[in-house]
């Protein structure tokens, strides 16, 4: 019996001293808070951003770029390139280059190491640069030095705010896995520093457009419109420029598929208030006067409705809506049918928009 | 209290906890070969199935009350058959101990220990549960309670928690329904309920063994609710065409976990570590009821010794076995072979004790 | 040594010369011991011989009421016949005004009584000595416990004396059914040992495993009761304690009515109170005192201290060493850059601050009590901030070690959150070598042992290991219920009862 226990010890021991395979300090690593991905000629070009490890004093970054096949060469070439053990653990964006993001290809492979990763968060948010990835990562906002965070952030806060639909890498490949389609944020250099306003469509893992930012917001209005934030609307009614701002969305959908037809209806209700009128006018207190501008102003939402309905249906054939997730779920025997053929019926989709506008308050004066 | 035997409530929970780890090892099996997020049919058909071999099972087993179903096979069954099923459940004991044991170190040395020989996982894992399984049946389910009381309460967190961002309309389309699939995985599901096979063995070390029945009916309805709620919590997060593709879709819940104002970064690691405590304790239980299938089928008085054995044979079979989700395309005969015998064996042996009772009685 | 083993057989002699010798051999060299020789009796014709411990008599009573009634008694001399057998009677029924006597038989008895502190009467014809109570010495004042104070609840607290302290609990406890089981313990010290329970609601078993392992102990000297902890107590190899000890009357008479065994021992001012349990260790007798819901939140910070102190230094190597990754990465990089210029690993700068940590601890308790606790504090504050300025360990790790230390005296039992300062050293180690992974395999081993441990057969994580059946008792662990509620006893020590239903 105690020799027994001695061996275990022994055993114990010996595996445990051999041990600490894993042990690396924090202070040892490196770690890469954004990167960017283009495409060159023959490879693609990483651009990393990693902050600088120094007590107290003001934020500072190093930017590497390295030409590599993909991240397990990036990484192991870092690792070449450094004292340190470069980490992706704190990963927090990463931008995907215009060309890049056109090829779909790479970004099969790029977003197949992503999700096939262990270490890397899942939860990493995603965009797409308008024109080239490295650019972005060497901006230098003067407010925020790294752009990792100041991205993250920034994209956090859009999607809260329901601006945008997807904010990270696991939702744009559960969106592209489910219906083939996502719409991926898109950052743009803006002055000194960056903005995020417009989408890049992707279909079957390839960016085929860019959505501008009302479309973007229409979109979002029909995909959640209980969060769905409309930003102004701003007509001219007899001369005097109104300005509309939205309570609250209410919406409901119908949708039908019948011989091979598919359609869609949502009957929008959008309750909404006075931003700005004129001082001195009374008109508000006319109720025709507010039924003109009730009309003015879905008639303008409705346009803008149209015509990006017509962009995604005509010009991109993208299903941004997630009609299709909705067909399987709830109408999977019709939707089996004419499965192989979605994108033909979604363009001959007949998709109406039914908006009924309350404007509920004037403000504080009348 | 103070005697060497288990509380019903004890048996209750190392019956939950093993069901639990192998329904989550299988988890994928159920979401891969079901069209449509419609597992749970699969789960409540099994737990059907189960709930009515309940009974001949529990009266065979309370007839020979202090006998575990070993001992009654041997006085029921010729010497060659007894031997033969004792043999069987020793070596799908083992079987299912490693395969537990590989995935659970696979899933450590991809998630927190990347450069950490897997041998050293294993051997690390196995040599504390072989010191709980030396202390014995009272140990064990001392373990499985406080592992039930510590491990389910963050369970039930990390549940509440993944359902951030959730799409509850994921669980559709239910109608139509894949049918054939859903029988298809209908085995696999059994075999999800391994404390099916654990109660032949644990219920004769219970204290008040009349209640028996009704605590083996409630192993199955928690077990059952459980496992639907981590199936809808996976097809709630991912929706059925992302979680075909999940190796471990429980630990990939985990990683998506997101409480709010949460101190950890990665929830996976924390969710890990609990889980460790899980199937820790399952590996535990499995080793000690190997031990006593062996005991009862070699005929020797002690029990404790034969986790020496174990431990050379759990190792080596650890180490070599390819982890299970290289297995899923081979697997699906071995799956209905193992819950077949696994259900009928027990059923057989009650449907022979009846016959006999009859004959003598005539 | 020959001479007092032997003194079991020999009897007391009716020549009082010759029991005088071998007392007097026997006590050969100890000033202490007094013989006196007198004569008593009306025409002062009988001879006695007083024998007794100087300093632990009180000798007032003795001359008083002893002495001189016997000096005056009439028929002594007349009774002096037929092996003193009547006279002997006459003196203890009626001569002397005192109220604890009796008889001894052999020389044996004579000088345990003696050492007791009691007088021992030889009276010439008899064959038996009597003995007189006449126990007293000086005894230290009742005084608060300096180890358990208390914000609200009696300042009382059991002394050296053991009767004393059984005095405390009896005013608490005014119960016939309270039994004090008087035992002796120790070859040459020959303790006095006090087995205290209230007979109907102690669990039976519990008590015959007590009264068989004291009866058990062969040992020379029992000088504190943490001598019969060590002794009676069920693994000796677990660090964690199974015996619960208290200075403070209310928490063993509390104990007792929860029907658990109370076990005193005389030199000491703690008691030990047996079956202990995982939780016992986590009340305080102060959760009874204040309002319930404050108690509740107590005992959770408590249950929240408790993983700090064994886990806090290990969750900081395994994060800082192997899962940095954890950490929002604001915090991330704030540790990163604290550790840059740090020579040492996190995990021998955890275990460097712990044993300083200890280090202080132990040097504040060897400091005169006055400036004891502010040299700790002033020592802590001093060592660690100056190595956090001279670049031998980071910020964090100071953080981490004192809010250790803090939580371990949040544990209100002292030697239980003793037990989990030392494990905690054993999670620095473990943690460094396999991370998280490694505290895990830790816990798993903790509860594997804390499940196997019993106290007196109570499984140690009662009612946590019976969760569903004991749910009652689930009550008053991580809450306080209502005293109302507490009216039943705990589940855990009823076997009795229940089987009796």
């Amino acid at each position: 019996m105690k020799s027994i226990k001695i061996l275990f010890i022994t055993i114990i021991t010996s595996i445990v001293l051999t041990g600490c395979w894993d042990s690396v300090e924090i202070n040892k690593r490196e770690y890469i808070f954004a990167v960017g991905i283009d495409k060159n000629a023959k490879n693609l070009t990483f651009t990393s951003e990693i902050p600088k490890i120094n007590e107290g004093s003001e934020e500072q970054r190093l930017v590497y770029t390295k030409d590599c096949i993909n991240f397990a060469d990036f990484y192991a070439t870092s690792y070449l390139h450094s004292e340190k053990v470069i980490s992706d653990r704190l990963m927090q964006v990463i931008v995907l280059g215009e060309d890049l993001a056109r090829d779909s290809e790479a970004v099969k492979r790029i977003f197949d190491e992503i999700q096939r990763s262990p270490q890397m968060n899942r939860r990493v948010k995603i965009c797409i640069a308008k024109g080239k990835a490295q650019d972005i990562i060497n901006t230098e906002i003067p407010h925020n030095p790294i752009v990792g965070r100041f991205l993250s952030e920034m994209l956090i806060k859009l999607k809260r705010e329901s601006y945008q639909d997807i904010y990270t890498f696991d939702e744009a490949i559960l969106d592209l896995g489910k219906t083939g389609n996502a719409m991926i944020p898109v950052v743009e250099i803006n002055d000194k520093s960056l903005k995020v306003e417009r989408a890049g469509v992707f279909k079957e893992y390839e960016l085929i457009g860019f959505l501008e930012p009302e479309e973007v917001s229409s979109i979002m209005v029909l995909l959640n419109p209980s969060k769905a934030t409309i930003r102004n609307v701003n007509i001219t009614v007899e001369d005097t420029n109104v300005s509309l701002g939205a309570v609250d969305i209410t919406m409901t959908k119908k949708m039908d598929l019948s011989n091979d037809k598919l359609k869609v209806d949502y009957y929008v209700t959008l309750y909404s208030y006075i931003d700005s009128f004129i001082i001195g006018s009374n008109k508000l207190e006319d109720q025709s006067y507010l039924n003109k501008i009730k009309e003015e102003a879905t008639k303008n939402i409705l346009m803008v409705s149209k015509k990006t309905l017509d962009k995604l249906q005509n010009s991109y054939r993208a299903d941004l809506l997630k009609i299709k997730e909705d067909l399987y779920k709830y109408h999977k025997q019709d939707y089996e049918k004419i499965a192989d053929k979605y994108d033909e019926i979604f363009e001959a989709a007949d998709i109406n928009i039914h908006l009924d506008m309350v404007i509920k308050s004037t403000g504080l004066v009348k | 209290m103070f005697n060497q035997d288990i509380t019903p409530y004890q048996n209750l929970s190392i019956l939950i906890l093993v069901s639990f780890a192998f329904q989550s090892i299988l988890m994928p099996l159920l979401l891969s070969e079901i069209d449509g997020p419609v597992g749970w049919m699969t789960i409540i058909i099994a737990a059907v199935v189960l709930y009515f071999s309940l009974k001949p099972i529990n009266k065979l087993l309370l007839k020979y009350k202090e006998d575990s179903f070993l001992s009654i096979s041997n006085k029921i069954f010729p010497r060659l058959i007894s031997r033969a099923i004792g043999i069987y459940y020793i070596i799908m004991f083992l079987i299912a101990n490693s395969i537990l044991m590989k995935d659970f170190a696979e899933q450590i040395k991809l998630m927190m220990l990347f450069r950490t020989p897997l041998g050293s996982i294993i051997i690390v894992i196995l040599l504390t549960a072989s010191y709980a399984t030396k202390k014995g049946i009272k140990t064990i389910a001392n373990i499985s309670s406080i592992t039930v009381l510590i491990a389910f309460i963050p369970y039930i967190f990390i549940m509440i928690f993944s359902t951030y961002y959730a799409d509850y309309s994921n669980v559709f389309p239910i109608y139509p329904a894949d049918v054939e699939g859903v029988l298809k995985s209908v085995p696999g599901a059994i075999l999800g309920f391994f404390g099916f096979t654990i109660l032949l063995f644990s219920n004769s070390k219970v204290t008040v063994q009349e209640n028996n029945r009704s605590i083996n009916k409630k192993f199955i309805l928690f077990s059952t609710i459980l496992y639907v709620a981590c199936y809808l919590m996976i097809i709630v997060k991912f929706g059925i065409k992302e979680s075909v593709h999940l190796v471990w879709p429980f630990i990939s819940v985990m990683k998506y976990v997101n409480i709010p104002g949460f101190f950890f970064e990665s929830t996976e690691i924390v969710g890990l570590c609990f889980q460790i405590i899980v199937t820790f304790s399952c590996i535990c239980i499995i080793a000690y009821f190997t031990n006593i299938a062996m005991q009862e089928t070699f005929k020797t008085r002690e029990d404790g010794f034969f986790i020496y054995m174990q431990i050379p044979i759990l190792y080596f079979m650890a180490a070599v076995l390819p982890g299970m989700y290289m297995m899923f395309p081979y697997i699906q005969w071995p799956i209905i072979i193992l819950s077949g015998l696994n259900l009928l064996i027990p059923l057989i042996a009650a449907l022979v004790d009846a016959k006999f009772k009859k004959v003598k009685n005539n | 040594m020959g001479i007092y083993q032997n003194l079991t057989n020999i009897n007391v002699d009716i020549d009082l010369k010759k029991n005088e010798t071998i007392l007097k051999e026997v006590f050969k060299d100890a000033n202490d011991i007094i013989f006196r020789n007198m004569k008593v009796g009306q025409h002062k014709k009988l001879n006695i011989l007083i024998f007794y411990v100087d300093g632990m008599t009180t000798k007032d009573s003795i001359s008083e009421y002893a002495i001189q009634t016997l000096m005056e008694s009439i028929n002594l001399e007349s009774l002096k016949k037929d092996s003193g057998k009547e006279l002997q009677n006459e003196i203890l029924n009626s001569n002397i005004a005192i109220t604890e006597l009796g008889t001894v038989q052999t020389l044996q008895e004579c000088v345990d009584k003696a050492l007791s502190g009691e007088t021992i009467l030889f009276i010439e014809t008899c064959s038996k000595a009597v003995w007189l109570s006449s126990r007293g010495w000086q005894i230290r004042g009742i005084q608060e416990p300096a180890a358990e104070t208390l914000i609200r609840g009696a300042r009382d607290g059991f002394i050296e004396t053991m009767k004393v302290n059984i005095t405390l609990i009896r005013r608490r406890i005014r119960d016939p059914k309270l039994k004090v089981k008087y035992m002796q313990v120790g070859r040459r010290s020959k303790t006095d040992i006090t087995l205290l329970y209230i007979e109907d609601i102690v669990n039976k078993t519990v008590l015959d495993e007590v009264e068989k392992r004291i009866n058990n102990i062969d040992i020379e000297a029992v000088l504190e009761s943490s001598y019969i902890e060590e002794l009676i107590e069920d693994d000796t190899y677990s660090p964690f304690p199974q015996i619960e000890n208290t200075e403070r009357p209310d928490a063993a008479a509390s104990a007792l009515l929860e029907g658990r065994v109370v076990i005193a021992v005389d030199n000491t001012p703690t008691v030990l109170m047996a079956p202990a349990t995982f939780i016992s260790f986590m009340q305080s007798s102060e959760d009874y005192y204040e309002r319930w819901m404050l108690s509740c939140l107590i005992r959770m910070i408590r249950y929240i201290a408790l993983p700090i102190v064994m886990l806090l230094p290990a969750l900081y190597v395994a994060v800082v060493q192997f899962h940095p990754n954890m950490l929002p990465t604001q915090l991330a990089l704030y540790v990163a850059a604290s550790r840059a210029n740090v020579p040492f690993p996190p995990y021998f700068e955890a275990l460097l601050m712990e044993l300083v940590m200890e280090l202080v601890r132990e040097a504040s308790i060897r400091i005169t009590t006055p400036v004891g606790s502010t040299i700790g504090l002033v020592s802590g504050l001093v060592i660690g901030s100056a190595s956090v300025e001279a670049g031998l360990i980071t910020p964090i790790a100071v953080i981490i070690v004192a809010l250790t230390g803090l939580a371990s005296f949040a544990i209100p039992s002292y030697n239980f959150s003793t037990s989990l300062r030392m494990i905690r050293f054993g999670f620095i180690v473990i943690a460094s070598f396999f991370g998280l992974f490694g505290i895990s395999i830790g816990l798993c081993i903790l509860i594997i042992h804390l499940c196997t441990l019993k106290s007196f057969g109570v499984p140690y994580l009662t009612p946590m290991t019976h969760f569903v059946e004991r749910r009652s008792d689930l009550k008053d662990t991580v809450i306080r219920p209502k005293i109302y509620n507490l009216v039943r006893k705990p589940a855990y020590l009823q076997v009795e009862k229940e089987k009796g239903k």
